[in-house]
């Protein structure tokens, strides 16, 4: 398999910058919770994806093996999402 | 019988090209079963924190509630997680993952010299965090970081939903940083043993494989404990 060296250090940049930008956002004044929350799980979720994206080379695996990670890691979101959901309907009705 | 199928050949592997999933190894596969196993496990820790947390009217017994009478069953207030601290842990752990596919390729490219040094540091990585977690929990290095850790401070396992999830979920990812630490020191003895001078890198990448799982629940971890606002 090729090797991207400078790939790498362009992810462990992102990485960084992500990891800072979340850090300082929860000193920022005057954010809604909301906000704030949904921000911070993007953020989380786009620096997951680029590990196992490019650091745990699903990039170079075939459409199969990548669909099969992220079906499998996306049963666990969608059971969070139903949850999140049935808690804000038993607070609305 | 292949040449994949003889455990003496350590010469660049050769794996035969499959339909559905491509020139990856057994190893390979075998490890992306199993991580994807253990993430349901860290799923399940992480969801009965959300469900717990956004069930509770009272998720940590700050000095004021605790003034307040709010939380008698505690003897004194509960203490905030420190995020600098923690956030500092969770670079670490990024150039952690930084180091292994360095390390990674160097193998890849033959380059044993520096393949031995991004390992090591990988090592190094790993280790620090261990001390830093037990820093956070016990204050073990509290005269250089003049913080006497959560457990002196009154976050006590089994006295609060608060206390507890924190705990059950950081000290299960610390057990994996330290399998991880255990089993790359593994792979560091078998290359100094010139183990991996040929250039296959398969084991190296399996290790990864792990080792970047380990950060990447991290970052999810530093998130939903660390950073969404109480």
């Amino acid at each position: 398999m090729a090797v991207n060296k400078k790939k790498y250090w362009q992810i462990f940049a992102w990485l960084t910058i992500l990891t800072a930008l979340e850090v300082g956002v929860v000193y920022v004044p005057g954010v809604s919770i909301t906000a704030l929350v949904s921000c911070l799980i993007l953020m989380a979720i786009a620096k997951a994806a680029l590990v196992a994206y490019h650091f745990m080379h699903l990039s170079h695996e075939t459409k199969m093996v990548r669909n099969g990670v992220a079906f499998c890691l996306a049963i666990p979101a969608v059971y969070a999402i139903a949850l999140i959901g049935e808690a804000a309907w038993r607070l609305l009705s | 019988m292949s040449a994949n199928a003889d455990s003496h050949h350590h010469g660049p592997v050769d794996w035969p090209q499959e339909e559905h999933v491509g020139e990856i190894t057994a190893g390979k596969l075998g490890m992306w079963i199993f991580l994807l196993s253990d993430a349901f496990s860290f799923s399940g820790l992480l969801l009965a924190y959300g469900i717990r947390r956004g069930a509770s009217d009272m998720w940590r017994c700050s000095e004021e509630l605790f003034n307040q009478g709010l939380c008698s069953w505690l003897e004194r207030p509960e203490p905030e997680l420190g995020i600098n601290f923690t956030a500092g842990l969770t670079f670490l752990l990024i150039c952690s993952s930084v180091s292994m596919v360095m390390s990674y390729a160097a193998v890849v490219e033959k380059d044993m010299k520096s393949a031995k040094m991004w390992l090591g540091l990988t090592i190094l990585g790993g280790a620090l965090f261990l001390c830093g977690q037990m820093q956070e929990y016990f204050g073990t290095f509290a005269f250089i970081f003049h913080h006497e850790g959560l457990i002196k401070e009154g976050l006590i396992f089994g006295q609060s939903n608060y206390a507890t999830t924190f705990y059950a979920i950081t000290a299960f990812h610390g057990m994996h940083v330290l399998t991880g630490v255990t089993y790359l020191t593994v792979m560091w003895i078998k290359m100094l043993k010139g183990h991996f001078d040929d250039g296959n890198a398969n084991m190296i990448e399996i290790a990864g494989l792990f080792w970047h799982f380990v950060d990447l629940v991290w970052i999810l971890v530093f998130t939903l404990i660390y950073l969404i606002p109480l």
